[in-house]
């Protein structure tokens, strides 16, 4: 993928200062784009902004501690997004609460039946996903529409969590968001913005999973999200709008059209049935 | 559907002073069970239930002036229901905010392009229909799990809504559901307790819509709702769980109802993974 040039690119990634988040923001500005990493952790969005900036330039570097629920907040990242690197060409929508953080004592880090979950933590984890990445599309999309070019790109999960035993809310909230998707790409058709799903494909090395699981060798590294990350940003992916892309099946080897193509997953939803009969799926 | 009686069955039924709600009240009141209708919408609450009462006497319905928003109203829901009725047997989760929340007033369709959206409404709907969903199924579990048997019906909407521009935010919390549906139903297993998404078919004839939409648009009638919600709260439907039923295509006409249930019974909204990936 080093052939992929991003100079001159402004880029938020939400949930940047670890993870996932913190690959693809490193893989982002070792393409050369300018990187945004927000987060509300503040300590830690510091801590890796400062070595982000180290290692490559710190004028390409800019925390945002700012929470997705907080729309002002998203609101304000963007304009500082712009001021920054003039202009904003990206929203990399990655941070989410993730599934073991519902049960009803946070010291318990397991799935838990949706009777067993504290319904408050239940709520704060649809906030967040579902809202927060609606609330950072919403503040983002009217400049980069402006622009007349741009990529917002929503982090997803396996199909099967959609429908998995003890997976409320986080697969219910990752559903939502594959429903955004396909239809925030509709909303932003003809205006040179685009809106795609990526999947890691399996549970990834990261906070989302128990410390002590770490060592299992089928867990999936976070740095699979760069390469496909790079190429949704730049103009290769021009014209793939409204599609779902798992990072498992990037193929570093081939070229990134190709490793694209594969990489493509079947849609979140299944294709509804021609309109032609009563009323049929013309919603509400 | 005339054979299924409900023998006192008790449902709450959410969003149910109006609309499909109140349809699927009645129904069950009809078959012979009772009916806890919630809504925050107070005043229209009791004139519903002082109807309701009047045509079928007034130890068949009651009201439940609450905000599924609100865990703790949910908890008094459940409870005033048990107080009241000395039984539970289900909710019919069928309240909802839609697309009139977002579009301006007055405007000749629903849909809404999310960003020229109001933030704080859209969020709103969001909040209201899936969390509150997972409210109502969260308070009333305990007690159907304790008895051994159950029913959650979750309402949503056809699969485009999920996938076409402009249904945002009402087809994203609509797919949430679709979501939750399945995963309680998977952690219900075994509990007696079942969990299904019912929806009419297409843009029903109520308050939902905007009113051109009476004169303008072919729109399903809030009663296809009637003969599945009797089928789902009464014994035929045991153990079918995390299905999805569309009430416009109910044979009415079937001799046995679970082949008209079969019948209306479409698959999960989401996409199985390719063979052999981890989509």
């Amino acid at each position: 993928m080093s052939d992929i040039n991003l100079d001159g690119r402004a880029i938020i990634v939400t949930g940047g200062s670890r993870g996932m988040g913190r690959e693809m923001a490193d893989g982002l500005l070792a393409a050369g784009a300018s990187v945004a990493v927000l987060s509300p952790e503040a300590d830690e969005l510091e801590a890796t902004a400062a070595e982000l900036g180290a290692a490559h330039g710190g004028g390409r570097v800019i925390a945002l501690a700012s929470d997705i629920t907080d729309y002002d907040g998203c609101m304000r990242s963007v304009a500082e997004t712009v001021a920054a690197f003039g202009g904003l060409d990206g929203l990399v929508n990655h941070a989410g609460i993730g599934p073991l953080q519902v049960a009803p004592s946070v010291s318990e880090c397991e799935h838990v039946d949706f009777w067993v979950a504290d319904p408050a933590r239940w709520a704060r984890l649809i906030e967040v996903n579902v809202i927060g990445t609606y609330f950072m599309a919403r503040a983002a999309a009217p400049v980069m529409i402006g622009r007349g070019w741009g990529r917002i790109v929503n982090v997803t999960t396996s199909l099967v969590n959609y429908g998995r035993l003890n997976w409320s809310p986080y697969g219910c909230s990752k559903a939502g968001i594959e429903s955004e998707t396909l239809i925030f790409a509709q909303d932003l058709e003809g205006t040179g913005v685009t809106c795609n799903t990526i999947i890691p494909g399996g549970a990834v090395r990261t906070a989302f999973v128990p410390k002590k699981m770490h060592s299992n060798p089928r867990l999936l590294d976070a740095s699979i999200m760069r390469s496909p990350m790079v190429w949704l940003m730049s103009d290769l992916s021009d014209g793939h709008n409204g599609q779902r892309f798992n990072a498992r099946y990037w193929d570093a080897a081939a070229d990134a059209g190709e490793a694209a193509a594969k990489a493509m997953t079947v849609p979140a939803y299944r294709v509804p049935p021609p309109r032609a009969n009563l009323g049929e799926g013309q919603g509400p | 559907m005339s054979e299924l009686h409900l023998n006192d069955r008790v449902a709450i039924v959410t969003g149910g002073s109006r609309g499909m709600g109140r349809e699927m009240g009645e129904a069950i009141i009809e078959a012979g069970g009772r009916a806890a209708l919630l809504t925050p919408e107070a005043e229209e609450l009791k004139e519903t239930v002082d109807q309701i009462a009047f045509h079928h006497g007034a130890d068949k319905v009651m009201a439940l002036p609450y905000d599924i928003l609100d865990y703790g109203q949910c908890q008094r829901a459940v409870t005033e229901t048990l107080e009241n009725f000395g039984a539970l047997h289900g909710v019919v989760n069928n309240a909802a905010l839609g697309q009139l929340n977002v579009i301006a007033p007055g405007a000749e369709d629903t849909n809404c392009k999310f960003f020229e959206a109001d933030p704080f409404r859209w969020a709103q709907v969001i909040r209201v229909n899936v969390v509150g969903t997972y409210h109502m199924c969260r308070a009333a579990v305990g007690h159907l799990k304790d008895q051994g048997w159950g029913r959650l019906v979750n309402v949503t909407t056809s699969i485009g809504t999920m996938q076409r521009g402009g249904n945002s935010p009402y087809g994203p919390s609509k797919g949430a559901i679709e979501s939750e549906t399945l995963v309680f139903a998977a952690d219900l297993a075994g509990h007696g307790v079942t969990c299904n998404s019912l929806i009419p078919g297409g843009a029903a004839r109520t308050k939902f819509v905007p009113e051109a939409y009476f004169t303008t648009r072919q729109l399903v009638e809030p009663s296809v709702m009637r003969a599945p919600i009797v089928w789902l709260f009464s014994d035929l439907s045991d153990d079918l769980t995390g299905g999805r039923y569309v009430a416009n295509r109910w044979d009415h006409g079937a001799d046995d109802p679970n082949l008209a249930a079969e019948a209306a019974k479409e698959p999960p909204v989401f996409n199985p993974p390719t063979e052999g990936r981890l989509d």
